[in-house]
This record gives structure tokens, C-alpha cells and sequence, in this order.
């Protein structure tokens, strides 16, 4: 069973256009959800978390419309977001009380052991919390009402590596419940190597890949070369070409049959921050760093 | 329920604080002229002490004129929209109708609590004397509730239609503006006209002058606060649950 699936979803602003995206998430897995700024992830964000009205195609989350059993799929999902959604004046004591009346299932035991295991303080106002600390209570939060879906928009972003990493054990520790699962959007590929099952990757509204990571990483990778090489590779095989002073570099989608037919020319495996890269400039072919 | 209604009073509790502290400043200076009136300066100066105790009746809605505005349900809900709080809510399966009705409910509450500390107030001061009118300035004190509940409901309405908080700010210059422009050629008319009396006596000449006007108050404002809290409930909340785009 897949924990979202979103078949041909399309929606339309001024000057950007999310074109007839579809991918699946599935359950008790993470999937991370990479692309630049502006790629269109907030915006499927906010579709799928029924922020936004969507022009055409379908959103189903834990099996069912998002729409049509929008409280049903509301009731076992968690947000969160690249900011915390709680007012400044209000401490995290006094947050598990008002959190009490939103959350159908709340559970405030769990909400102080996170608060204890991450450290933070119950009396501090909100508004005098660090950025890391911010975002674990949001974290916290969004863990103590037995979601079955948590869906992240930029959380680890602007966090120091200490506090990623920790965020990042406690996702893992929430997939060990094999119901649950995780979409996360981010543009820190890093954190995605680490930890997500699948990938899918947004590029001016549309969807370029979708897959279980590893297949992904595994099958593509670049071709080390001179540039005077470059001719003797098949366009149809290159993504884009990063051209330095040191010769150049390609990005092929499928290693294996590229190792086949240019035998004698190197080809390294690639991480998914390199696949991101090469295809955001797929339109320039040749590009230099 | 209750953990809204405290994120409320969170939100609001600097404003809260204040005006209970204005309004305990004014009563310990009302206190203390009233102790002077009895045995301080102003006990030996008989025209002074009288003229006071004739203008007594003007601290009768203090409590009213201080404490009523602590509270204000469009401000706690620009919070919501600035902080995000309105945002997590709509991923959530509480509905925005009890977000909104936890406003209406709170403000209810609370100028209950104004109106009660105010019949207090207007007992405390029959008691000394300075007015015998209780049930005639409770009755004012209840109209007056309802017309200030009524128009928070209905500046809560516009700050949901629009989601800013300048609305309140606009909403409130206009009916400052409009309601000055509406009674100042009234009350200019009538001051030259009662020009030479007091000002209680000019006041019971008005009472006497409008009371056929008068009656229609109370049903106006209940009408305007059952408007208010239904605006609010079933329009309002609606409009906060729409998606964008």
C-alpha cells in the first residue's frame, strides 16, 4: 500500500505551472522530495496537505481522497514546516495544552518525553528559543499525536549539522512502526543520502525522477573525460556536460551500459546533490563551475 | 476547548495587565479623593465637595471604559494568521468553527466579567452616594456590553473577510469617525441649546429628549451581537477554511 499517491496532479499560477506530476510514497518508508527553489515542492506540499485547490488530477493519502475524506486523512497526518506554526508568546508547557484541543489523539506524555529527550525547556517562551530548538519542538509536536504520515516541508533546512542529524535518528526511529511514513522536501541532498528509501526530483513543475534511492544513485554516473573525448560520447546518453579546467565531466543516466559502450573512458558513481546539478542544467548542455 | 481559551488569555495577557493596572490606578485615585471628600482638603471647601459629589456619576462606567478593550479577538486572531497557528490548523482535523467560536466564547466570557466588576463599581458608588440610579445605569451598563461585544464580532468578521490586522485598526477609525460625524451637529445643537446647566441636568433633559429613540437600543444591539456571533460562526469561519488559489 502506498502512503500518498498523487497521479497526474496538475496546477497552474501566475508564471509557474505544476505539470501533471505523479509519484508515489510508500508506505513505512521515507521519500525524499529534492529540487531547487522554486522547483514547485511547497506547492505540492500545500496540495497535498489541502492548502491550495488543485486544478486537475488526484491526491489519495493512507488510501483515501484528501478531499472527499479530508478529516479522516487530516486526523492521521502531520505537517511541518520550515517555520514553527506556534505563537512566540507561548511556552511549550502551555502548547501541549492548546495542542490538546487541535490534536484528536494527543498524547502528552509523549510530547514531554521529546521535550525532555531534545532538551528543551517547558517554561521558555517560543519566541526566545534557538532555530534548531524551534524546529524539534515542531518536531516534537507533530510526533505526539500518533500520525501515521508526516510530511516536512524544508525542516532540516537552516539547522546546524549536529541538530540535523538528531532530527534525522528520530525519523528513523518513527519508521521503525512500519505504518508510518515520511515525505520530505528538502534541497540538503546530503540528508537524503542518509536516510530516504525513494526519491523523486521537481524541476520547473515537473517530476525528472522517481525511484528507491539507491536504484537511482546506483544507475547513473559521470564520465571523467578530456574535452576533446566529449565527441565520441552519444548525445542521447548525456544529461549535461560540466566543462573546467581539468577536462570534463558527464552525467549519463545509465552507468552500466555507458561502462559497455565507451570502454576505456572512466565512469564514477554520483550522489544524488550531482544528479540534482547535472539535470537543473540539462537545457545548457555544456556548463562550467 | 480550554487550551484555546488559555492561549487566549496568553495572547492578550499584556493588554490584560495593563488596563487592570489603569483601572486599579484610577479606583486608588477615586478612593483617594473620596477619603479627601470625607476628611482631607476637600472636606473644608463645601462647593468643591459638592461639585464633586454632582459629577460622581461620571466614574460609573469606568470600569467599562478601561477594562472593555483587554480583550480583542481580531488581534489574537491576526497572531494566528502572522504566526502560522492558522496555517497547522487547516492540516489539522479541528475545525476553523471552533477556532472562531473559541473567540466569540472568550469575548463573552470576559465582558461578562467587565460587566460584573462594573455592577459592582455602580453599586459601590450608590453606596457613597453618588448615584441612586442602579437599575437605570445597569440597564446602560448591559446596552453598552452588548453595542461593544457586537461591534468586536463584527470588526472579528472583517479581520477574517480580509485577514489583516489593519482591519481592525480601519475598522475602528471608521466608526470613531462616523459615529463623531453623526452626533456632532446633534450635540452642538443641544449644548448651545441646554448652554448654562450642569452637565447631569443636561444629560436627563437628553435622556427625556430621546426616549423614544431610547427604546430601540436594546433590541438594536442584541440584534447587532446576534448578527456578530452568527457572522462569525457560520460565515466568517468558512471564509478562514477556504483554500487558496
Amino acid at each position: 500500500m502506498n502512503a500518498i499517491e498523487i497521479s497526474s496532479l496538475t496546477k497552474s499560477y501566475d508564471g509557474f505551472k505544476l505539470d501533471n506530476i505523479s509519484f508515489n510514497v510508500p508506505q513505512g518508508s521515507i521519500m525524499g522530495f529534492i529540487g531547487q527553489n522554486g522547483a514547485g515542492k511547497t506547492t505540492t506540499i500545500k496540495l497535498l496537505l489541502g492548502l491550495i485547490k488543485r486544478d486537475s488530477g488526484s491526491i489519495k493519502m493512507l488510501g483515501l481522497d484528501n478531499i472527499e475524506h479530508e478529516q479522516e486523512v487530516k486526523s492521521q497526518i502531520a505537517a511541518v514546516f520550515d517555520d514553527i506554526p506556534f505563537h512566540d508568546q507561548l511556552n511549550a508547557a502551555q502548547l501541549s495544552t492548546v495542542l490538546a484541543d487541535v490534536f484528536l489523539q494527543w498524547d502528552k506524555a509523549v510530547y514531554s518525553e521529546y521535550l525532555d529527550r531534545f532538551n528543551l525547556p517547558k517554561k521558555k517562551k517560543i519566541g526566545q528559543l534557538s532555530k534548531g530548538m524551534r524546529m524539534k519542538l515542531q518536531i516534537a509536536a507533530a510526533l505526539s499525536h500518533h500520525a501515521k504520515l508526516l510530511i516536512m516541508d524544508e525542516a532540516t533546512t537552516g539547522l546546524d549539522p549536529v541538530v540535523r542529524n538528531e532530527i534525522l535518528d528520530i525519523f528513523l526511529e518513527y519508521l521503525q512502526d512500519d505504518q508510518n511514513s515520511i515525505l520530505l522536501s528538502s534541497h540538503i541532498t546530503s540528508d537524503l543520502e542518509k536516510i530516504a528509501d525513494s526519491v523523486t526530483f521537481i524541476d520547473k513543475g515537473k517530476i525528472l525522477l522517481t525511484g528507491v534511492k539507491d536504484d537511482i544513485v546506483g544507475s547513473y554516473g559521470v564520465i571523467k573525460c578530456k574535452k576533446s573525448e566529449l565527441k565520441d560520447i552519444d548525445k542521447k546518453d548525456i544529461i549535461s556536460t560540466r566543462i573546467s579546467d581539468f577536462g570534463a565531466e558527464t552525467l549519463v543516466a545509465d552507468r552500466k551500459l555507458c561502462e559497455k559502450k565507451y570502454s576505456g573512458i572512466t565512469i564514477d558513481g554520483t550522489t544524488l546533490e550531482e544528479i540534482m546539478l547535472f539535470y537543473v542544467r540539462r537545457d545548457k548542455g555544456e556548463w562550467t563551475s | 476547548m480550554k487550551g484555546m481559551i488559555k492561549k487566549e488569555i496568553t495572547l492578550s495577557k499584556k493588554q490584560m495587565l495593563l488596563t487592570v493596572s489603569m483601572f486599579a490606578v484610577f479606583t486608588a485615585l477615586c478612593i483617594l479623593v473620596r477619603l479627601s471628600m470625607e476628611c482631607g482638603n476637600i472636606a473644608d471647601d463645601a462647593e468643591l465637595r459638592d461639585h464633586l459629589m454632582d459629577n460622581l456619576w461620571v466614574l460609573r462606567y469606568l470600569p467599562f471604559v478601561v477594562l472593555a478593550f483587554s480583550y480583542n479577538p481580531s488581534l489574537t486572531l491576526y497572531g494566528d494568521i502572522e504566526s502560522g497557528f492558522l496555517r497547522l490548523c487547516k492540516t489539522t482535523s479541528y475545525s476553523i468553527r471552533s477556532l472562531i467560536g473559541t473567540k466569540v466564547i472568550m469575548l463573552l466570557i470576559f465582558e461578562t466579567c467587565v460587566f460584573a466588576v462594573n455592577a459592582v463599581y455602580i453599586v459601590i458608588l450608590s453606596l457613597i452616594g453618588g448615584d441612586e440610579g442602579i437599575f437605570s445605569s445597569m440597564a446602560v451598563l448591559l446596552k453598552m456590553t452588548l453595542f461593544f461585544c457586537a461591534v468586536l464580532l463584527l470588526i472579528l468578521f472583517f479581520s477574517t473577510v480580509t485577514e489583516k490586522k489593519k482591519t481592525f485598526e480601519v475598522a475602528l477609525t471608521a466608526v470613531v469617525t462616523l459615529s463623531g460625524m453623526a452626533f456632532e451637529p446633534f450635540l452642538i445643537n443641544k449644548m448651545e441649546k441646554y448652554s448654562g446647566r450642569t452637565d447631569i441636568d443636561v444629560l436627563d433633559l437628553l435622556r427625556l429628549e430621546l426616549a423614544p429613540a431610547l427604546k430601540y437600543i436594546l433590541p438594536l444591539c442584541v440584534l447587532l451581537f446576534i448578527s456578530g456571533v452568527l457572522l462569525n460562526i457560520f460565515v466568517g469561519a468558512r471564509l478562514l477554511e477556504r483554500r487558496d488559489g
